[in-house]
């Protein structure tokens, strides 16, 4: 039988956790959150030799075991709960070469909670390029550990890493430090009161707001023949356990620790200056942005033209080969459109992730950071909360959580509050869409209008999430005081392998998450638009074609035949005209008056199709609500979308693509954006799709509050429903008048 | 065979609405579905607010 061991994976951040995970699990991942916290929770199975494998766990960076946020509390938590199905046989605590001691602080605190530790002492590559030399077979001695020198970017030390994992029973989980020197009176007393519990672990949970099984906080607290220490008193006692800690790290490191300053090469210093320069570090930034942008419309093209045509030609498939019926129709137009609508975007949403993990893996990403604080402090933002503004460029949802490393509560509530403004991977299949049908393809310097256009629309975001938070700042009168600390790693050439697992990870919970949703709902929607209850709906192809014969064609239609018609003539008249032989001239002749039958079956089925959909429940429901969106330059069919949508932005897409599908009787194979740009206003007779309607839904888009699991996730966080509903009412309101203004300058 | 078509798509939408409904609808531990444990966040020391 296979034996599976613990593992707990702990460190600073910035010091290649993650690597060193992707590299013992590879592509055998599971991301989720802690049981009643949102905090992300990754696991990975590593094999070992000899059959046994290692459940490894990937646990959010600390600094130290005296946490100061909730995700850092994750670690403590678990670190004192032997009871905990995850805790560690063993924990493999990650530090960088260049920061190894400041990264030695929490590993001296893991090691006294008498948890075998292995050191794993990350970025040797790097040794040489700094000057650094180590004494790894005395550090191992001094800290009475092992220790694994490897490079998760070159994947150098991997194996022999996993080999002190599978030999963990070896390692010593002696405590490297007695903290009861720090105050031994109190912590005699502390053992007098509790004889059986370790005194590390007790002292850590007074220190701190985590339950430690079975005894809790409360529970020190209540104990009457214990008194316990002044918060102020505790803080101190905390601080002069810090200072043996460094005393202790600063004697081993004297001896086994040693940087040649001559032969370190650095030129990262002047980099710096450059890139976090208050003039060119923002110029710099937004070239940055603008080339990212650009090369997602470039690049993509041509895979998403061509998943559209696959779709477009699957679902005429379906229709030609499977028996005709009406489950064969909810495939191709329902289950099919609504899919197609999501899938078609993967290419421009694994390229945003793939930019986003390169400025992260390069360093970058911290810089940005830094350069942002200037800009956040006078709005009552601080650069922290660049770290969930940035992450809501992929989703609002981990961005929200990732708030909870920002310790002053009122900046924390401000940046829940504006995250939902940052242009998040949703909103993008909406903006695409639109602005392929609205703005046209021209360059400017070099430059895409569509690229431009979608860099505005982030600025916009981002632009109106300060805004907000100024307001909110100025609104809220929430007494805080805060600091801003950022780390800035060493730049790095990004790690292929990094890379590709974050791109594939972050695309694949895109696409699943979002996909089931859309899938059901487009489920939904085509039994509403393919059913109806009036009679108009079920005597639709009489009431129809009785209008036809009596009024004739609708407007639109008699025109579209006349053009075509007109085009048609022009090209096969010259040729009847010039024809010696009588018998082609007739036959040419014969031949117009085909194509008119067919132009004139055409548009009788378009008719009645879209009398159906009109009449149809959702068509019923659409037009109730029409009278809401018409201002906005919307039709009903845009209306339901933007109702539907109202679950997950992303649904847009497909709600049009279903609803235009089941609208659509023709047999020849078209494409969603084609079917979306041939959509015509029946009121203006002129495209439904133009600049006046598309510039009014992206700002629509832009600012509304479409997403229930977001108000969810903000319910959770701010444990009220006050903020949500506050945060949906404005943002609604907010978005319905910007895009009424728009459309009404425009139109 | 019209029949069975007609079938399989009330199959399918029943399982859309109910999928749908799960997701946005019906408390958690409705139906015997999955419970939301009972963690920290929400308590007076669980550090959130």
């Amino acid at each position: 039988m296979s034996k599976s061991i613990n593992v707990a994976l702990i460190g600073n951040p910035n010091t290649g956790k993650t690597s060193v995970f992707n590299q013992l699990t590879g592509l055998s991942q599971k991301v989720g959150n802690y049981p009643g916290i949102t905090v992300e929770k990754k696991e990975g199975i590593c094999k070992l030799s000899r059959g046994v494998k290692a459940h490894i766990l990937d646990l959010p960076g600390t600094y130290s075991l005296n946490t100061t946020s909730l995700d850092e509390s994750v670690v403590v938590e678990l670190l004192l709960n032997k009871k905990d199905k995850d805790f560690p046989d063993v924990a493999v605590v990650v530090s960088d070469v260049e920061n190894l001691k400041r990264n030695l602080l929490v590993f001296t605190q893991i090691k006294d909670l008498k948890i075998p530790s292995i050191l794993v002492i990350n970025m040797s590559d790097r040794m040489e390029k700094k000057g650094i030399s180590l004494n790894i077979s005395l550090l191992e001695e001094l800290l009475n550990t092992k220790v694994a020198l490897i490079s998760s970017r070159k994947g150098t030390g991997i194996d022999g890493l996993k080999q002190l994992i599978a030999d963990y029973k070896t390692i010593s989980a002696e405590p490297n430090l007695d903290t009861t020197v720090i105050a031994p009176e109190y912590f005699e007393k502390l053992r007098k009161t509790f004889p059986k519990e370790d005194l590390y672990k007790l002292w850590i949970v007074i220190t701190q707001d985590v339950n430690f099984m079975p005894i809790e906080k409360k529970a020190v607290k209540d104990t009457s023949s214990f008194t316990t220490k002044s918060k102020a008193e505790l803080k101190r006692l905390q601080q002069k356990e810090t200072i043996l800690r460094y005393q202790f790290i600063n004697k081993v490191l004297k001896e086994t620790y040693l940087i040649d300053r001559n032969a370190a090469k650095g030129w990262r210093a002047s980099i710096d200056r450059i890139l976090t320069h208050r003039v060119f570090g923002y110029l710099i930034f937004l070239f940055i942005l603008v080339t990212i942008f650009q090369a997602i419309y470039d690049w993509s093209s041509y895979p998403m033209d061509f998943i559209d045509a696959q779709f477009a030609a699957a679902s005429e498939w379906i229709k030609t080969t499977l028996p005709p019926g009406v489950f064969t129709n909810l495939l191709a137009e329902g289950i099919l459109a609504g899919i197609g609508g999501i899938v078609i975007f993967i290419p421009q949403i694994a390229f945003l992730f793939l930019f986003i993990a390169l400025l992260e893996e390069s360093g970058y990403m911290s810089r940005v950071v830094f350069l942002m604080d200037r800009i956040m402090r006078p709005f009552g933002l601080s650069g922290k909360s660049i770290v969930p503004l940035i992450s809501g460029t992929a989703c609002a949802i981990p961005a929200v959580m990732a708030t909870r490393n920002i310790e002053n509560w009122k900046e924390r509530l401000i940046t829940i509050l504006v995250t939902p403004f940052i242009t998040c991977s949703a909103r993008l299949p909406v903006y695409l869409i639109i602005i392929a049908l609205v703005i046209p393809e021209g360059r400017f310097f070099g430059l895409s209008y569509q690229a431009l256009t979608l860099t505005l629309l982030y600025l916009i975001g981002f632009g109106a999430a300060i805004f907000s938070a100024m307001i909110l700042n100025k609104i809220l009168k929430i007494r805080s005081r805060s600091f801003f600390v950022v780390e800035m790693p060493s730049y790095k050439m990004p790690l292929f392998k990094n890379v590709f697992y974050t791109v594939v990870e972050k695309t694949k919970s895109f696409v699943y998450g979002a996909g089931k949703i859309i899938l059901s709902i487009s489920i939904v929607l085509w039994f509403l638009g393919s059913n109806g209850y009036s009679s108009e709906f079920n005597n639709a192809e009489e009431i129809v074609t009785q209008k036809i014969e009596t009024i004739g064609f609708d407007e639109y239609n008699q025109e579209q035949i006349q053009r075509e018609l007109n085009s048609y003539r022009s090209r096969v008249m010259p040729e009847a005209s010039s024809a010696s032989d009588s018998e082609m001239a007739l036959a040419m002749r014969d031949s117009i008056q085909i194509k008119k039958l067919s132009l004139e079956n055409k548009a009788r089925n378009q008719e009645i199709a879209s009398y159906k959909l009109e009449n149809s429940y959702i068509g019923t429901i659409g037009k109730a609500i029409e009278p809401m969106v018409l201002p906005l330059g919307y039709d009903w069919k845009i209306g339901i979308a933007v109702l539907t949508s109202f679950a997950a932005r992303e649904v847009f897409v497909g709600t049009l693509a279903t609803i235009y599908s089941v609208g659509n009787d023709e047999e020849e194979t078209e494409t969603i954006k084609e079917r979306m740009a041939s959509e015509i206003n029946p009121k203006t007779k002129k495209s439904l799709f133009n600049l006046a309607s598309g510039i009014s839904l992206l700002l629509f888009y832009a600012f509304a509050m479409q997403c229930m699991s977001t108000l969810a996730i903000v319910k959770r966080e701010t444990n009220s429903w006050r903020w949500p509903i506050a945060q949906l009412i404005f943002m609604s309101v907010f978005a319905y008048i910007v895009a009424l203004i728009a459309f009404q300058v425009l139109k | 065979m019209e029949v069975i078509q007609a079938v399989l798509v009330y199959l399918t939408l029943g399982y859309a609405v109910f999928f749908l409904a799960k997701k946005y609808i019906l408390p958690k531990g409705f139906f015997g579905l999955k419970k939301e444990s009972k963690g920290s966040c929400g308590q007076d020391n669980c550090g959130c607010h």
